[in-house]
């Protein structure tokens, strides 16, 4: 876990940040989450935000197995689009929207922060 | 001719960008910047050449020709459940190979498989079995591109010498551009044939009269009003095919071309518009193929209409070689290219085939990750890159996709086409069934190599028993299965029209389920890796 004096040292120091931090402030919030436990309400939160998460790309998948258009074409979506194929059209619409949830609430950021931890080690060690 | 010579400068151009347009002048001799990039691809480039690598000849032709023959179902069976499973196995698993290639300076899947389940030759093992169910893909690429250039050209060029310029071609820009240019020329073709879906809609819609019209005629009709539904194809069947999709990720050329973003922000946009770009491929594709059976005034189309009915009508009293015959006769995969030659002008169908040659053309790709994967895996794994040198390494992999290219035009001139087709089947099956293989890795600490080596066999042994099944008991006529195996009045396998079933179910599921349950069992009963190892992972 990083120490506030390096947490300063890295993010303001001398006034230089490594080249991936656009700014300090984007650079404090990164070594922040990892100095600051979480809270176990906001523990909570996540957990809740996660299993909310599962259960939508769950119920999307289920929503793909349309059999209840399995056998008609009516209504014709447009006068030539059978229904099936217009739902599916709306299903690669929903999975755009899901993806863009996934991403916004479930981005795996420390993944990022690793690689970003070790850059500027690496660069100050070559 | 004219189409042909558009298509001619549509290779030129794409020869160019591949070469030169974009080629580096410092640290060419770098694997990392040869293979990939040097990691350093941007949002717009990953998101483009990323669904590019993943869209085949089978994206516009194979689409289209499924769905004059089965209808609509093919956009629910190949491409809304591939938009839904590719972007979410990208979001959990590719920004994790990702990170892990950037922190460790892993190249291939191998790499990682080998240092996260401290083995030597069980990696090898699972190179041998990727790059076996790669090589098809190859072929058929090629196949593809002499196909189209002879349909195109309407017969001037021949199949063999279409086949050797797209080779060729292909073989040019990935030897010398490597990862960087053969990411700028998918870039291109991607765009080429997002363009080509939206004007192809138009410019056949406007020929054919508007589809309300054509659409109203096809459901007026008992012999093709099925096409607007989904009942030829059972639900179970569409179910199965969900699992196909677990193959994308674990593709070597999808998951190699992970490691080529500069950041993992670059992910995002890959992520929440690839349905969006699958939808605006695979919906005009897919509606064209359906509303070709409306067409009535090309000979061709007729044909494959009327062998569509003597086989579903007397399939059943034929001999099986008869059937086939007839099958191949009613297949549908020029069904886009008859429809452009009937509504599109001269000058617009040379620009649409070359959209159709970018589909054909993605086995770019598949030749530079197997070149990468044979210098990293085998060569420099094995001792090359350490007596030889990284430069000699680069050379060795340039070499290697010569030969590779070759050997892949050499039975493209042989075999029939439809052996590949069908190998190209049983890949997808193998990739989803390997899937597993990146799961355990990246996600369950108690995996072990010997799980790994338990999955990869089952994979060979799973892909060898369907392929020799299938080319053993011969496919029945459209309508009832053939019972191969049944317990108890239960259907457990039968040979179906389109393929194998398993209690009702694509060999895919099983083959997966199989796998998955392989690598918690034997995992559970061998040695985990060392703590230390589990630490670079699991930390």
């Amino acid at each position: 876990m990083l120490s506030l004096t390096k947490l300063l040292r890295v993010c303001v120091g001398d006034g230089t940040l490594g080249p991936q931090y656009s700014d300090s402030t984007r650079c404090l919030r990164f070594q922040l989450a990892k100095i600051l436990p979480l809270t176990s309400k906001t523990r909570q939160q996540h957990d809740m935000k996660r299993i909310l998460l599962v259960i939508v790309v769950v119920a999307l998948y289920i929503l793909h197995q349309d059999f209840w258009f399995w056998r008609t074409a009516h209504p014709m979506v447009f006068g030539f689009i059978p229904i099936g194929l217009f739902y599916q059209a709306c299903f690669s619409v929903a999975a755009s929207l899901v993806m863009w949830l996934l991403v916004k609430y479930a981005w795996p950021a420390q993944l990022e922060r690793e690689i970003e931890e070790r850059d500027p080690e690496e660069e100050s060690a070559h | 001719m004219i189409p042909a010579i558009v298509v001619f400068i549509y290779l030129a151009t794409v020869l160019y960008i591949g070469i030169f347009a974009f080629r580096k002048a410092k640290g060419r001799e770098k694997a990392e910047d040869y293979f990939l990039a040097s990691r350093s691809l941007g949002p717009f480039v990953f998101l483009f050449s990323l669904f590019g690598t993943n869209m085949t000849a089978f994206a516009i032709l194979g689409s289209s020709g499924h769905a004059f023959t089965n209808g609509i179902v093919t956009f629910g069976l190949m491409a809304s459940s591939s938009g839904l499973v590719i972007p979410l196995s990208i979001f959990l698993i590719g920004t994790r190979v990702w990170a892990l290639g950037k922190k460790y300076g892993f190249m291939t899947p191998v790499q990682m498989f080998r240092d996260r389940w401290e083995c030597g030759h069980i990696g090898t093992v699972i190179f041998i079995v990727q790059a076996v169910l790669l090589v098809p893909y190859i072929i058929i690429g090629i196949m593809g591109g002499g196909t189209t250039l002879n349909a195109i050209s309407g017969g001037l060029v021949p199949y063999w010498f279409g086949g050797a310029i797209v080779a060729m071609v292909v073989m040019s820009y990935v030897f010398f551009g490597g990862m960087r240019g053969t990411a700028w020329v998918n870039t291109f073709q991607t765009i080429l044939f997002l363009l080509f879906g939206a004007v192809a809609l138009i410019v056949i819609g406007v020929g054919m009269g508007g589809f309300r019209n054509a659409a109203q005629a096809l459901q007026s009709s008992p012999a093709f009003a099925p096409l607007l539904t989904r009942e030829r194809i059972s639900p179970l069947y569409f179910f199965s095919y969900t699992f196909i999709p677990l193959s994308a990720i674990a593709f070597p050329h999808i998951l190699i071309f992970c490691l080529t973003a500069r950041k993992m922000n670059q992910f995002k946009k890959t992520v929440i518009f690839y349905p969006l770009c699958i939808l605006a491929i695979w919906l005009p594709c897919v509606f064209l193929g359906v509303m070709a059976n409306r067409v009535t005034d090309v000979p061709q189309i007729k044909a494959k209409q009327e062998a569509r009915r003597v086989l579903a009508a007397q399939g059943k009293t034929m001999a099986p070689e008869a059937r086939d015959d007839l099958r191949e006769k009613a297949a549908g995969d020029d069904v886009i290219l008859l429809l452009l030659q009937r509504y599109a002008p001269f000058w617009l169908a040379g620009l649409l085939g070359a959209g159709i040659m970018a589909a054909v053309m993605a086995s770019d790709s598949q030749i530079l990750a197997l070149s990468t994967m044979f210098t990293e895996d085998v060569f420099a794994f094995y001792g090359g890159k350490r007596r030889f040198g990284e430069a000699v390494q680069v050379q060795t992999g340039r070499i290697f996709i010569v030969i590779i290219t070759l050997f892949a035009y050499a039975i493209a001139l042989r075999a029939p086409e439809t052996i590949f087709e069908l190998a190209i089947q049983y890949a997808f099956s193998g990739f989803a069934a390997l899937s597993p293989l990146l799961v355990a890795a990246l996600f369950w600490k108690g995996s072990t190599k010997w799980g790994a080596l338990a999955v990869t066999v089952w994979t060979a042994l799973a892909v060898i028993a369907v392929a020799v099944f299938q080319q053993s008991v011969p496919a029945p006529a459209p309508g009832p299965s053939t019972i191969f195996w049944s317990v108890g009045g239960a259907e457990v396998i039968s040979r179906t029209p389109g393929g194998t079933a398993v209690l009702g179910f694509m060999p895919v599921v099983p083959m997966v389920i199989v796998s998955a349950l392989l690598m918690i069992v034997v995992s559970k009963v061998t040695r985990k890796p060392k703590a230390m190892t589990l630490a670079r992972y699991f930390s």
